[in-house]
């Protein structure tokens, strides 16, 4: 068989190769020890010399063919398979993904994780407290005496012994000032308070505060106010209003109420149903720490100053959730949760 | 209370719109709830600061008006009053608690003549009806100058009027009630030689309250002291306007004031003469001067006010100012008596005149951060992973009603039969402080099923109470249904107890403390939990926690059908432990060899026993026996051995150790562990 007749043959047999397995096959048979190649270029020791170099340039060019040809076909019949196996690997995408659906922490976790990042930045810690407390800590400490009227703002629960439940985190506060750790005092105090009220869906017997209290030398009522803008923006955000009024705490003195203006009327209307017409909505109290209460520690109240705030957090994680009843938030119901968490998506 | 703008006109100069009036009030701290259109004029709805008496009235809130804008208040019109001591025939008051009493005569000449309505508008836009002319003059005057005051009808009175204490078993027949009742003895009373004619401060008595047909009144103004007051109306129930005056302080020198503003309407609209007015008592006015230190109240309020705007400012609230560079002496006016006592309260005083919204506001310097607490950072820590997990934080009430005792299946002598017990809560299911979250966690469970929802997952931070008032902090969670998903291809496993005990072994991967599982029967709760599918968690020798299957009939008392879920809890204080340092091991230049066996493990026996008698006999090139199959029918478990050692191993040795720790289960259990091909 000539060297062309052999690569016409090849060639034919290359046709109907469709597998890697008759490729290797087709290589062994036209490159293999005993191909026309191989038995071709051993028999030019026995030709004449002056025939040798072309009959080898030949014969090389051939094997040469050959394997580039064996190379193609090689990569062809890959890709072919590699497309067949895409084509029959196709996943309809339009199924649901799987994988573990992330449950959530609750509103009030995120409203406290956000207030507290930046009561960090400012230096506060988290100080705990029991909760149920004496009336020591819950009302005589914070210059709220018995049979004064301030006892009635609070609707407590008592227990036996003449103990309670805290009806406000302040408690910690007293019992932290009563400690008399270093100045400056920054800490802040979260957790269940206890109102006895009758529940409907905006009052409840159990909810979050917030509160905290600075105490340095030299604190001013404009600190107090720079303090609480602060904290009010990190909470809600920088584009909204907010405003400062007289209040009464029997534990600060001056007592300030800070407003932020109402976001469904933006203060236009007299019958907006969030803020009733008033145009803007309390979102905290706060102020300066009594003399009474520095004094009941033993602290020389003409020399320091405190800041005091809290911060109903329960209202503002249902405001956060977008839902109008404070009830849901302390209920189990994981489609409320859920829902929440998903916040449309 | 519910003021009518148009009157507030009458006592200090307004803006011009209702809203701008809203926002004034607003300003000065009396926060208007509700502005109303009604046919008297605009009404507000407003709040008053709880510790001032005087903000009770329009006179009251004009002041704090006037102390915030400067304008001139204006005064009602006052009859003039022949005032003369009283005698004993007339008035003796037995008691301190009562610091000044007037009693003023007022006959009827002719017919009674009825209000006119527009002296009557603040009452009606405060919805009170008009009783009878003696009776609204009095509500009107305590709205308007903040003076309570009561008219007796004088022919029902039986001798002189004395204030006391009074007695024990002393009965008075209260206004709008049926019959007399038991006065508390103690209680600072209005009596005649025969009866009580009125708890002080607080209410009259039907037997000398005027009639359509009373000719002859003897009004009473005075002050009492506001504890009597408030525990008068406290320990009796009573809820009145003249008492919510009273409990927040009255001004001493404001009784004849009231007398002759309510003389003055009776004699110019009803047709009443006025007689004598007799004063019982002598208030010493203690004239409480505070010393204001000028820089330092400057700096406190953040304006650099100078001391004569100081002084000026505080006049229009009733101080006297003693004027100076340095200090100011300020003496307190009556009416501010019960609630100014601090060089702060004067500073409050300065701020409201000047606007809380006016003072500079500023920030402190702030020299240095905090960081998260070791405590912060684990609760993070567990929520990131429960939640990564698919649970959802939950807050449920720290208290429940008595039946939860009998839902949980805990009878009377039971260690968990005791609470803390709510001594006054309004609401039944608030009786019980809880001592376990169990019930809470089934409720919220049941919840949720009956919502067509039983994959559910759920934890707290939650706290219980002890009977001795101790408090607990804990975690709790539970699962019900799949483990994840379920997905349309991927079913998940049920959340079952070796679930949790997956997610323990993560929490303790995670926070490195020291949990194991172990055994559960010194739990408090253990009796609560299907006990061959439960466990204990431990920590540093203590069960700090429990983890497992809830117990079936635990589940029928709660109404659980068809569900079986599992429950967690653990003290928090194992959880913030510190961290158990973290030891680095250079990875192996070689790789593992591995054998697997696999062993028909009978109920009774555990898997876990059968891997430590493998692991008694174990070379000590023995790196880790793993659990990688289990075939629940036949409670078959393959243990995968995996040895790893910087020698070459050959598979002699290799074999040889495996028979050799095969022959020690099987020395250990005999034919109850067989081994599967």
């Amino acid at each position: 068989m000539s060297t062309h007749q052999t690569l016409e043959t090849f060639r034919a047999d290359l046709r109907a190769a469709e597998t890697p397995d008759a490729i290797a096959e087709l290589r062994t048979r036209y490159l293999g020890k005993k191909s026309y190649v191989k038995t071709a270029l051993k028999s030019l020791g026995s030709m004449p010399a002056e025939e040798r170099p072309k009959f080898a340039q030949e014969v090389n060019a051939a094997a040469a063919t050959i394997e580039r040809e064996l190379d193609d076909a090689t990569a062809r019949i890959a890709e072919a398979a590699v497309a067949k196996q895409i084509e029959a690997e196709w996943q309809d995408l339009s199924m649901p993904g799987i994988a573990q659906e992330r449950g959530s922490v609750h509103p009030l976790t995120t409203v406290h994780t956000s207030a507290m990042n930046v009561m960090r930045r400012l230096g506060f810690t988290i100080a705990e407290g029991p909760e149920i407390e004496t009336p020591y800590y819950n009302f005589d400490a914070l210059n709220i005496p018995e049979n004064h009227p301030a006892r009635d703002m609070q609707d407590t629960f008592w227990l036996p012994n003449n103990m309670l439940l805290r009806s406000h985190t302040t408690t910690v506060q007293a019992r932290v000032l009563q400690q008399r750790p270093p100045l400056p005092i920054k800490v802040v105090a979260l957790g269940r308070v206890y109102r006895n009220e009758a529940v409907d869906a905006t009052h409840l017997a159990m909810f979050h505060q917030f509160e905290g209290i600075w105490v340095e030398e030299g604190l001013t009522f404009g600190d107090l106010k720079g303090t609480l803008l602060e904290i009010a923006k990190s909470i809600y955000g920088e584009n909204h209003k907010f405003r400062f009024k007289p209040k009464y705490y029997p534990y600060t003195e001056p007592s300030v109420g800070m407003d932020m203006q109402c976001t469904v009327c933006l203060g236009k209307s007299d019958h907006c149903p969030s803020c009733r017409g008033a145009g803007w909505i309390t979102i905290l109290g706060s102020g300066m720490i009594h003399p009474k209460v520095f004094i009941e520690f033993g602290y020389d109240h003409t020399k320091l100053s405190g800041i005091a705030f809290g911060i109903g957090t329960t209202r503002i994680a249902a405001q956060a959730s977008g839902i109008t009843a404070l009830k849901p938030l302390y209920e189990q119901d994981l489609r409320v949760h859920r829902s929440i968490h998903r916040g449309g998506l | 209370m519910k003021i009518l703008l148009e009157h507030l006109r009458t006592h200090v100069n307004l803006p011009e719109s209702p809203r701008e009036v809203r926002e004034l009030l607003d300003d000065v701290g009396i926060e208007v709830k509700t502005m109303d259109a009604k046919p008297q004029g605009t009404v507000y709805n407003v709040e008053l600061l709880a510790n001032r008496g005087d903000h009770y009235s329009y006179a009251g809130i004009a002041r704090e008006v006037s102390g915030r804008t400067g304008e001139r208040l204006k005064y009602s019109k006052l009859a003039k009053l022949d005032v003369q001591p009283a005698d004993a025939t007339k008035v003796r008051l037995d008691s301190p608690l009562c610091f000044l009493y007037t009693l003023t005569e007022l006959e009827l000449a002719g017919d009674a003549r009825p209000l006119p309505p527009e002296v009557l508008a603040p009452l009606t836009a405060a919805d009170i009806h008009s009783v009878l002319p003696s009776v609204d003059a009095s509500n009107l005057t305590n709205f308007d100058v903040g003076q309570p005051s009561h008219a007796f009808d004088a022919d029902r009175i039986d001798g002189p009027i004395t204030v006391r204490l009074s007695h024990k078993g002393e009965k008075a027949w209260l206004l709008f009630t049926d019959e007399p009742t038991e006065v508390p003895e103690g209680t600072l009373v209005i009596a005649d030689d025969s009866k009580i004619l009125g708890i002080a401060g607080v209410i009259g008595c039907h037997d000398s309250a005027v009639t359509e047909n009373t000719k002859r009144i003897a009004l009473e103004a005075a002050c009492f002291d506001p504890v009597a007051v408030r525990i008068a109306a406290r320990q009796m129930n009573l809820n009145t306007d003249a008492a919510a005056r009273f409990m927040r302080g009255g001004d001493p020198t404001q009784p004849l004031v009231g007398a002759a503003r309510v003389a003055y309407l009776l004699e110019q609209h009803c047709g009443y003469r006025i007689g004598r007015t007799y004063v019982a008592g002598e208030w010493v006015n203690p004239f409480r001067k505070i010393e204001v230190d000028v820089a330092r109240t400057q700096h406190f309020i953040s304006v650099e006010m100078p001391p004569d705007e100081m002084a000026e400012r505080l006049t229009r609230y009733g101080f006297a100012v003693e004027p100076g560079d340095q200090k100011l002496i300020v003496t307190v006016p009556p009416h501010r008596i019960w609630d100014v006592f601090f060089e702060a309260d004067i500073a409050e005083e300065l701020v409201k005149s000047y606007g809380y919204n006016a003072t500079a506001t500023t920030l402190p310097r702030v020299d240095m951060g905090a960081l998260p607490s070791q405590e912060e950072n684990v609760v993070a820590k567990v929520n990131e992973l429960l939640v990564a997990e698919g649970f959802y934080e939950i807050f449920t009430d720290s208290f429940y009603g008595r039946g939860t005792r009998e839902r949980l299946g805990i009878a009377e002598g039971d260690p968990l039969w005791a609470h803390v017990e709510m001594q006054n809560s309004i609401e039944r299911n608030y009786a019980l402080m809880r001592n376990n979250t169990l019930a809470q966690a089934l409720d919220a469970l049941v919840t949720n099923v009956n919502l067509k929802n039983a994959n559910v997952k759920m934890y707290e931070w939650a706290r219980v109470y002890r009977p001795d008032m101790s408090e607990q902090s804990l975690l709790w969670g539970i699962a019900n249904g799949r483990d994840r998903g379920p997905f349309w291809g991927d079913k998940g496993r049920t959340a079952d107890a070796i679930y949790l005990k997956g997610l323990l072994a993560q929490l303790r991967l995670e926070l490195r403390v020291d949990l194991q599982t172990g055994a559960a029967n010194e739990h408090r709760l253990f009796r609560f939990f299907h006990a061959g599918r439960c466990a204990g968690i431990h920590a540093n020798g203590r069960v700090v926690g429990i983890f497992g299957e809830l117990h079936p009939l635990l589940l029928q008392r709660f109404d659980v059908k068809r569900q079986r879920p599992v429950y967690f809890e653990i003290e928090t204080d194992a959880l913030f432990t510190p961290p158990i340092p973290r030891v680095y091991t250079e990875p192996s230049n070689r790789q593992p060899v591995v054998r697997s066996v696999a062993y028909s493990i009978p109920i009774g026996i555990t898997a876990g026993a059968v891997r430590e008698a493998l692991q008694s006999a174990a070379p000590a090139f023995l790196r880790e026996i793993r659990i990688t199959d289990y075939y629940e029918d036949a409670r078959a478990v393959t243990f995968e051995i995996e040895y790893l050692s910087d020698e070459a191993l050959t598979g002699e040795v290799i074999n040889a150790a495996t028979e050799g720790m095969i022959a020690a289960v099987k020395e250990r259990f005999g034919e109850k562990v067989t081994q599967r091909a």
